[in-house]
């Protein structure tokens, strides 16, 4: 393997890694967002006028 | 061809799940600001998962499998470029933190504030036609994935896209942001497993030293280089990177996520995480390509070799997975797409055609409208428009018909004391010139006077818009400072 196309596999690895590790992480945290987001629904948001 | 009834049952599974949620959430909507900004209550996690799920479309998938195809690892320079075009949005603030402090709910509001109604006017007349033409090539990219992988005839396709097209038109319609967030967040994480599937298929197929070798034999030095390989160079990456800054700060399908945050300070957190997700987003569906160029050969077309080969070497039942994440791609970016751009039309074009705002009920009524027109258009549109060059590159010029223009504005009316209307009508229209005038003289090419070919040229072309784009704005506004005073912002510090 050329040095040019083993550094693009570690970008590529990188990359990878960033992208699926903060899949889950939004995944898990993002369903605690999501429950706050429709239980305040009922109410207005602060300084919110219409 | 793998897809067998398990991939139907999982596919059908999905698509009752999308509407079922979609339509649920329609009882959230309260007002006007909870249909187009879900009442700027979204917190970083799930404004992370609706932003990258808007960012990422099977249309994204494809391109990037086609430049990974196309030409090697050297495109891979497009994913870093973009991921640092994110994160200096995402640290600096730069734009998107201003326009959240003013509570604007589209770019084209954010002119009316700054300099006139005029403006606003003229600015979401160009963003509207240039966010349209931008998403015209969406749908035929999703048909060439869906016609490789599950082997449909051109006749089962229309039906499928026209269904699908659908189901996001009638929960986008009815639930607005709110349906956009819910089913976001869903499709998010579909679409993150469906890549996932997608990447462990092909790395069990192909080993690195075979793609390695695949790119050198068929690109040489320029598979590994940008700089060298024809497509790329200089001038297409600083047009890159000048354009996912403008996208970064400026895309209302993108900025809406920002404008829907809870606070300034989230809408940057926001950004900064995703845009670590970018250089992903980018590189791993090109690795895929390279891939197909590993496994399949040059001959293929282009756009259909990376759905080509997952069709082939991705067993039957999780297929239905990978059409699953794919479809649940195109389905969020789609639905933010539609009501980004039937929220500017509403607002920022008939609306700012009158003296007075319409009413929040009758402007929910009509972009609901609106979102449908788009719809049937998109359908047209995306049958029978030949692409010129690669899709990437088309989604970028047209995308730079509003953007060049829009970070001139924007920028200058929140950091320059000294711009005015006339700087903004120019940078406005100039920014529009190259970018249409490609899109229009690439057709008749052959035709044109040897000193005109430039603008034929798709980087040229796009790196053009933004400093065009730019000086009409310095110089329209230095040279009519009497006759057109510059129009200071009224600061709204309400989060």
């Amino acid at each position: 393997m050329s040095p040019g196309a083993l550094a693009w596999m570690i970008v590529f690895a990188v990359a990878a890694l960033a992208f699926f590790g903060i899949a889950v992480i939004v995944v898990v945290k993002g369903f605690a967002d999501l429950k706050g987001l429709l239980h305040l629904t009922g109410e207005k948001a602060p300084n919110d006028g219409p | 061809m793998n897809f067998g009834p398990l991939d139907w049952i999982v596919l059908a599974l999905y698509l009752a799940a999308s509407i079922s949620v979609g339509i649920w959430a329609k009882r959230f909507v309260e007002d006007l600001s909870g249909y187009m900004v879900a009442g700027r209550r979204i917190k970083v996690a799930l404004g992370v998962a609706t932003f990258a799920a808007t960012e990422f479309g099977t249309i994204t998938f494809m391109y990037f499998g086609e430049l990974g195809y196309l030409t090697g690892f050297s495109c891979f320079v497009i994913g870093v470029l973009a991921m640092l075009a994110y994160l200096v949005v995402g640290k600096t603030g730069f734009i998107i933190e201003g326009l959240r402090r003013h509570r604007v709910m589209t770019i084209p509001e954010f002119y009316e504030l700054r300099y006139s109604r005029r403006v606003r006017l003229i600015g979401g007349i160009i963003l509207f036609l240039g966010g349209v033409l931008n998403m015209g090539i969406f749908l035929k990219f999703d048909g060439i994935f869906l016609s490789e992988v599950m082997g449909f005839g051109p006749g089962a396709l229309m039906i499928t896209m026209t269904v699908m097209l659908l189901i996001v038109i009638a929960y986008t319609i009815l639930g607005g942001m709110f349906s956009v967030v819910v089913t976001d967040y869903m499709q998010f994480g579909v679409l993150s497993f469906g890549l996932l599937i997608a990447t462990f298929a092909v790395l069990v197929h192909v080993d690195l030293d075979q793609m390695s070798a695949a790119v050198t034999a068929q690109l040489g030095d320029a598979g590994v280089n940008p700089l060298v390989n024809s497509r790329f160079g200089w001038v297409f990456m600083v047009w890159v990177f000048v354009s996912n800054l403008a996208a970064a700060a400026m895309w209302q399908p993108g900025i809406s996520k920002a404008l829907a945050s809870e606070s300034p300070e989230t809408a940057k957190k926001v950004f900064f995480w995703t845009s670590l997700t970018f250089a992903g987003r980018a590189i791993v569906p090109m690795f895929l390509g390279i891939g197909a160029l590993a496994l399949l050969g040059p001959g293929e077309s282009s756009a259909a070799a990376l759905p080509k080969l997952l069709g082939r070497i991705v067993p039957s039942g999780i297929l239905g997975l990978l059409v699953a994440g794919m479809l649940a791609a195109s389905m969020s970016t789609y639905s933010a797409y539609l009501l980004a751009w039937s929220s500017v039309f509403t607002r920022d074009v008939l609306g700012a055609l009158r003296a007075t705002d319409f009413s929040e009920s009758t402007t929910i009524f009509i972009a609901r409208i609106v979102a449908g027109i788009i719809g049937a258009f998109l359908l047209v549109f995306g049958l029978w428009y030949q692409i010129p060059d690669t899709a990437y590159q088309y989604v970028f010029i047209t995308g730079a018909m509003y953007t060049a223009g829009a970070l001139s504005c924007v920028a200058a009316g929140l950091y320059w004391k000294k711009a005015n209307n006339v700087g903004a009508y120019w940078g406005l229209l100039l920014g529009a010139l190259s970018p249409a005038g490609f899109l229009l003289l690439e057709k008749i090419r052959d035709v044109l006077p040897g000193w005109m070919l430039f603008i034929t040229d798709v980087n040229i072309s796009g790196i053009l818009s933004f400093i065009l784009a730019a000086t009409g704005m310095i110089l329209g506004s230095l040279l009519t400072q009497e006759v057109s005073p510059p129009k200071q912002l009224i600061e709204q510090v309400r989060s």
